[in-house]
């Protein structure tokens, strides 16, 4: 489950039109939230508000033997209108999932964004600011992200723990998003790491195919029918001398595949020789299953991970929706996306690894409260499989 | 002097290696291990070799069969390896992001995937060199220590040995790690070997403390008033006769027989030194204390020359005793009591008595008691010996000679004129009654038994005390019956021990009886004797007696003499202070007691 945090974070991207997903650390999301999501360990609330538009505030408490807690505030300069409550926001937008991912946009163009006011420009960059402290833990965890441009963006992330070496860390990331291609470059004070990033879209570019867009739409939608990507990664660390080099590949479909969608990714880091193979399906309105399989051509290390991700909706709206496909097949792809998502009263995702390791989360809505519950079992100790259980609970306004 | 250092015993003991390995291995997984490793090391192999390092002694500040404390010059550059066995993580980008904190970490998509190497090390030809500081202590086990950093070259040897990058790394890293090892682990890891080692013993000595405790209580009330000094000197016999002590004397000697000093003799130790801050006549059943407590009195105070921590506070009790001397019977009591406890050799035992406090208060009621029944039973006969002297005069010298007391030139003086007389008659009677004690000490589980001995003792008292006149000059005189009265409930008292001792006899005695050989104890006993009786002579006895208890274990008597001495010396001032409580609480009883008049002295 999303933090209200990282659910105004993402209100944010969206209000400035900023493609999350086109980014290469982004390539595996879908692998990422059906496999390796976080299980709760004991008992967490979190109740957040976001008081204005422009400010948000959040304070969680945690109690796993010891409890500790946290309170944040967020600024943006941008009013998020797109920022609902708990009892009103859609699943899919505060749980991570199977990533729909859209046809690429094409980018603003930065004239779009300026605005002349009495012969003077007045427009300003959108600008968001985080912070968050850890209580017990004295741990400070700060955020600034400015649009610069309308394929730029500046990113900037702070911790402060004394504990940490030199007390903390910024990493910077740079990143220009230019639709058919993404670049992202990064520098860590840790260890003085640079890192490049980048990513780039076969196929249909945005910003030539704008005009033909509207035009002629049969080829068009037989374009778009998938996307095949591919991206490539280095990061060289000044300090300790030491690098990772990774290359990966995706393909997905997009909204417009007539079919089940899929997306299937491919990362290989030559160096390690470490290769990881992923494949998710949604198999149906709301059932996604994904497999991982990951190989070391070195070290001959394998590891396979099953998962898959349920929606749950409720009954009425089901058989209302059954007989709506009944009616008319065009008509339920159109609420498909639309209002068919407030019928999801929780999402069930399991995984489990080749050596019994199960996950299980069962994250929904009840009332007004978002929560999750989950669950981490390992079948080979029989005496206390469960080794984590936890519940986390949410309640933004 | 010569040490004997055995390297080749460890190495051969086929279960010291998978211990070493095991502990070695908890020790390398229990601090918080570098990112780089990501999974427990394990020691494979672990081989001392067979060169043994070179010890140069540069000081031994302590030296005794249980302890030992010294500073070694070491010089190591033998065949010893060591392999090592782990796992690494090969891509430094994710050990690097397991360490950051997640919310400014670049999140890779794939550069920082993981590979896990096996990765085996062995460390060979070592060159160690450094001053090492050892202490050893049965009880506390081995602490070694490294002062300065020991490793002067090692050679790392790895699976990565064809990569120098790597293979440099891990040479310096290991060389860090092993410096660290050195000056904080293996001390660690060498000290608890080392209390394995010696564990059951611990475990046995606290249940023999438990015991003597138990036996202790009973004996603490009327004993120590009567006498703290002679309750000191008195332990030793007493601990023999009594009960409780055996069982104390009996792990002693097991021990002793192993020739080596576990925890329980130390422990009995510790209960001798606390025996001297209090009253407690009890003497731990340590027979080589006694000894030891001779040789180190003798040693160290020849009355004259210097006065013995014990025979101090002894001295200071007596003294009270003495300016009461409103109640000389009581005096002449103490001094009985401390002539027969000098007659028994008590005078070296006064400082092992004194360690054993809870028990040597048993045991001074039990010496009580039996003196005055020996006073009151022998005094027929033996007091007739001793009745010509003076008594007053005879008591204190005699009491000061039996504790080594501080005012020597009183003492000594009123010793040589009593000493010849005296002389004469202990050593034989000595003997026996130390005979009939030591092997009656199986006997006492029976009443009769007890009965003999106590007879016995009486007998011993009487030649001890014919220097004593008092008390046996008139046995009949109410006094002594008030002496008697006083007795009684150290009498009482005595049943207790009797049961008790029989019961931890009714196991241990057999090998108590069977350490205490009698020929033994005749020896040990008639120098005893001597010693009481004479302070002059009582060197040579004791020193011989030191000899031949050496022939069984000499080098348990020089540990527990320089132990001994060394707690003395410490505890000097404590005991005072207890003494003069003791005092305190003795005039009270004396007062309770004394509406009957001190029989001894009226006697004489």
């Amino acid at each position: 489950m999303l933090g209200f945090m990282d659910y105004v974070q993402k209100s944010f991207y969206r209000a400035t039109k900023w493609d999350e997903d086109n980014s290469y650390a982004n390539l595996n999301a879908t692998a990422r939230a059906l496999l390796d999501f976080q299980t709760p360990k004991g008992l967490k609330l979190n109740i957040s508000s976001l008081s204005s538009p422009n400010f948000a505030t959040s304070y969680s408490l945690a109690s796993l033997g010891v409890v500790d807690g946290s309170v944040s505030y967020l600024y943006s300069s941008r009013a998020l209108d797109n920022v609902r409550n708990s009892g009103d926001v859609e699943l899919k937008d505060a749980i991570f999932g199977y990533r729909d991912l859209k046809e690429i946009a094409k980018p603003d163009v930065s004239k779009d964004w300026e605005i002349w006011q009495g012969g003077v420009r007045v427009d300003r960059r959108d600008t968001l600011l985080y912070g968050r402290m850890y209580l017990p833990a004295s741990t400070l965890e700060a955020l600034y992200i400015r649009r610069l441009a309308p394929t730029r963006q500046l990113k900037i992330a702070a911790v402060s723990n004394s504990r940490l070496p030199n007390g903390g860390t910024i990493l910077a990331l740079l990143q220009q998003d230019n639709g058919k291609y993404c670049s992202e470059y990064l520098y860590s004070t840790d260890v003085a790491l640079i890192g490049i990033r980048g990513l780039y879209n076969f196929g249909f570019d945005p910003r030539k195919a704008l005009p033909h867009n509207s035009g002629n739409g049969g080829a068009d939608s037989r374009k778009i029918a998938g996307r095949f990507s591919a991206g490539a990664e280095l990061y060289w660390g000044l300090l300790n001398k030491s690098g990772g080099v990774s290359t990966g590949f995706r393909y997905t479909t997009l909204p417009s595949n007539t079919g089940s969608p899929l997306t299937m990714t491919l990362t290989v880091n030559p160096i390690i020789g470490h290769f990881q193979a992923a494949y998710a399906i949604k198999a149906g309105k709301g059932a996604v299953f994904c497999s991982q399989y990951d190989f070391n051509i070195y070290s001959y290390e394998s590891d396979l991970v099953f998962g898959c991700e349920i929606w749950r909706r409720k009954q009425q709206q089901a058989t209302k929706s059954e007989t709506e496909t009944g009616d008319g097949w065009q008509q339920n792809g159109f609420t498909t996306g639309g209002e068919r998502e407030d019928d999801v009263t929780g999402v069930l995702k399991a995984r489990i690894t080749q050596n019994f390791n199960i996950g299980l989360l069962w994250e929904g809505r009840f009332k007004q409260l978002l929560f999750s519950i989950g669950s981490n079992i390992d079948l080979k100790r029989r005496d206390q499989p469960f080794r984590t259980v936890g519940i986390e609970i949410q309640y933004n306004s | 002097m010569a040490f004997n250092f055995n390297w080749h015993p460890l190495t051969a003991d086929p279960e010291f290696y998978s211990r070493a390995r095991d502990l070695l291995t908890a020790a390398l997984n229990k601090s918080p291990k570098p990112p780089i490793i990501v999974a427990d090391i394990l020691v494979t192999e672990l081989n001392l070799g067979t060169t043994p390092p070179d010890l140069e002694i540069l000081e031994i500040g302590d030296l005794a069969d249980d302890r030992f404390r010294g500073i070694f010059k070491m010089e190591y550059s033998g065949d010893a390896f060591l392999t090592l066995q782990t796992k690494v993580q090969a891509n430094p980008l994710n050990t690097y992001l397991s360490t950051a904190p997640s919310f400014t970490s670049p999140q890779p998509l794939a550069a920082s995937a993981p590979l896990t190497i096996p990765l085996q090390i062995t460390l060979s030809d070592f060159r160690l060199s450094g001053f090492v500081i050892l202490v050893f202590s049965k009880a506390k086990g081995v602490t070694l220590v490294f002062r300065n950093d020991p490793l002067e070259s090692l050679v790392v040897s790895s699976t990565f040995d064809s990569i120098p990058f790597i293979k440099d790394y891990l040479q310096k890293e290991i060389e860090k790690q092993l410096r660290n090892l050195f000056q904080e682990e293996l001390p660690a890891i060498i000290h608890r070997l080392s209390l394995r080692w010696w564990g059951q013993d611990y475990d046995s000595a606290s249940s023999n403390t438990l015991r003597s405790s138990m036996a202790q209580n009973p004996t603490l009330n009327s004993g120590p008033s009567l006498s703290a000094k002679s309750s000191f000197e008195n332990l030793g016999e007493q601990v023999e006769n009594g009960g409780s002590p055996q069982q104390q004397t009996f792990s002693f000697n097991t021990d002793l027989e192993s020739d080596t000093l576990s925890s329980k003799s130390l422990l009995r130790l510790a209960t001798l030194t606390d025996s001297q801050r209090t009253l407690s006549l009890f003497t731990p059943s340590i027979r080589e204390a006694i000894y030891r407590a001779w040789a180190t009195t003798s040693e160290r105070s020849d009355p004259t020359s210097t006065p013995s921590s014990m025979s101090g506070t002894h001295s200071s009790t007596a003294y009270s005793m003495d300016g009461n001397g409103a109640r000389p019977g009581l005096v002449a009591m103490a001094s009985s009591l401390s002539i027969s406890s000098s007659s028994g050799g008590l005078g070296p035992n006064g400082r092992p008595v004194t360690r054993s406090s809870a028990l040597g208060k048993k045991k001074k009621t039990r010496v009580v008691n039996l003196r005055r029944k020996k006073d009151t039973s022998t005094s027929d006969g033996d007091t007739s010996s001793i009745a010509g002297s003076s008594v007053p005069e005879s008591i204190t010298s005699s009491m000061e000679v039996g504790y080594e007391e501080k005012e020597h030139v009183e003492a000594n003086e009123a010793i040589n004129s009593i000493i010849p007389e005296i002389k004469i008659p202990p050593p034989s009677l000595a003997i026996n009654d130390r005979r009939g004690d030591y092997v009656d000490v199986s006997p006492l589980r029976s009443p009769t038994g007890r009965d003999s001995f106590l007879a016995n003792r009486t007998v011993h008292h009487a030649g001890s005390d014919t220097k004593i006149p008092p008390t046996p000059s008139t046995p009949t005189s109410p006094p002594q019956q008030t002496q008697q009265h006083i007795l009684f409930p150290s009498e009482k008292g005595m049943p207790f021990h009797s049961s008790e001792y029989s019961r931890e006899n009714s196991t241990p005695a057999s090998l108590f009886s069977g350490q205490y050989s009698p020929q033994y104890q005749p020896q040990q006993l008639s120098p005893g004797h001597h010693s009481s009786a004479s302070s002059v002579s009582m060197e040579n006895p004791f020193l011989e007696s030191r000899g031949r208890t050496g022939s069984s274990s000499s080098i348990a008597e020089k540990a527990w003499m320089m132990k001994m001495a060394g707690e003395m010396a410490r505890r000097w001032g404590e005991e005072r202070l207890r003494r003069e409580k003791a005092e305190e609480l003795l005039d009270e009883q004396r007062r309770r007691d004394g509406s009957s008049p001190p029989p001894a002295y009226h006697q004489s």
